[in-house]
């Protein structure tokens, strides 16, 4: 992907989180049906050219509508370069969204998406609107914290 | 009803101590952790898991490997949402360690799902160099796929051929076949004295040996020269293993390595019923339960 568009999309991470662009130097951003993904840089992709990949590297954002979406798995990565939108939620709190997928919560940060925290381990990814604070982790069958 | 007496009574003839095998069978399998050093380290985990009262040891194998024996549903926990662990079986995880791949390799894992051995040898990597993983089947592609996105995997591409179909202009420095198997070392008994197997096949009892020896010579005709091919599977029927490596050994110019690490294990077979196999076999691993208190394994490597 070629570097203007490239630091569109990951400025993303920039601008909400305050991860710096820096911190994605050592991969290639592709983008495939809608979701971009980072393969850690190679000197194998000439040869890798002859065959039908159907994915490579870690999906990192999702193209949804007119936003992206962070997946988990990118604020798993990368989240502990983070700086800003990052909630740092009790046990009760982290058991209650697994277990409902949301919860009422009123905070005073912007709109959008936030890395779940829980004890210094990132979760993942949840959604903050007004008032209420929603999972976007993948459903999974927690038990024990 | 069967017993593993009954259900491995044809191996008995090479099976080392055959009682004590059949015993260890009766006894459920230890949990086994993979920690995922891209993720945290070997000690926070542990310390993590003590913490909530488990006892925590670690393998002799690799440091990477964690044994828990009291617990009984690891994906329950908070670190398993973290991706600070996968359940492997300790045995499964020695065959990413024989293949060894290093930082910045070009690797391919021709049957990769679930996913265990493709993720532990990127973190083997440093989730540096590449890896194609490939499976054909889409079910245990999302399987696979899932498995590396929680795990925080960047190096892995995933391809959906047919393995024995694999394009040959790809030419990689290691390549892992852990061919679809039978299953036999998975044969165990759980907790509540339950058998835990359940034999895999297609079909024809001469199915899964004529798909291995496919694949295995796949496998090797995609080698760059001087590459290594490891080829694996969980079953101890030599129909399945010395006989497929036998005949990759009488269609191409390969050879058979050693395998040098400390665990204990027996020699390939150079024998069985009528069959008679290429000295070289005494190279392969044959991993039993009652030697690494693990599942059973077959391991061969091969250079080409």
């Amino acid at each position: 992907m070629l570097e203007p568009q490239r630091s569109a999309v990951l400025g993303y991470f920039d601008m909400r989180f305050g991860i710096p662009l820096i911190t994605f130097d050592g991969f290639c951003l592709l983008l495939r049906h809608k979701t971009y993904s980072l393969l850690s840089t190679t000197q194998h992709v000439e040869r890798l050219a002859g065959l039908q990949v159907h994915s490579a590297g870690l999906p990192v954002l999702r193209s949804i509508r007119h936003h992206l979406k962070p997946t988990t798995a990118a604020l798993q990565y990368f989240g502990t370069e983070a700086r800003r939108h990052v909630l740092d939620l009790s046990e009760t709190q982290v058991v209650t969204l697994l277990r409902n997928r949301e919860q009422p919560l009123h905070l005073d940060i912007q709109p959008g998406y936030v890395i779940l925290r829980h004890a210094g381990h990132i979760l993942g990814c949840g959604l903050y609107t007004p008032g209420r604070l929603r999972s976007q982790l993948p459903q999974h069958p927690v038990v024990s914290l | 009803m069967s017993t593993c007496r009954t259900v491995f009574d044809p191996y008995a003839t090479f099976i080392p101590d055959f009682p004590a095998f059949c015993a260890a069978l009766q006894t459920p399998r230890p949990c086994c952790l993979r920690v995922n050093t891209l993720r945290t380290t070997p000690e926070a985990v542990r310390e993590l898991l003590m913490q909530q009262g488990y006892s925590v040891t670690p393998s002799p194998i690799a440091d990477e490997l964690l044994l828990v024996p009291n617990l009984t549903h690891p994906g329950r926990l908070r670190e398993a949402i973290l991706g600070y662990y996968h359940p492997q079986a300790l045995t499964s995880a020695l065959v990413s360690r024989i293949v060894a791949p290093q930082r910045g390799d070009l690797v391919c894992d021709l049957c990769a799902a679930p996913g265990s051995k493709t993720s532990h040898m990127a973190q083997l990597m440093d989730n540096q160099g590449v890896i194609v993983a490939n499976e054909p089947v889409h079910t245990r592609l999302a399987m696979l796929e899932y498995n590396l996105k929680h795990l925080g995997i960047s190096n892995v591409v995933t391809t959906r051929y047919t393995g024995q179909n694999f394009p040959l202009r790809c030419k990689f420095m290691r390549v892992l076949v852990d061919a679809p198997c039978s299953g036999e070392g998975n044969y165990r008994y759980d907790m509540q004295g339950r058998v835990q197997y359940v034999r895999r096949g297609t079909g024809a009892p001469d199915d899964l040996p004529r798909l291995q020896k496919q694949l295995l010579i796949r496998g090797f005709d995609i080698l760059a020269p001087g590459g290594s091919l490891i080829y694996a599977t969980c079953t101890y029927n030599p129909a399945e293993n010395e006989a497929v490596v036998q005949e990759l050994l009488e269609q191409r110019p390969a050879t058979i390595q050693p395998i040098t690490l400390p665990v204990p294990h027996s020699p390939g077979l150079l024998q069985w019923k009528e069959y008679m196999y290429d000295a070289r076999m005494q190279h392969c691993w044959r991993l039993y339960p009652h030697q690494t208190g693990s599942v059973g394994f077959f391991v061969a490597s091969i250079r080409a």
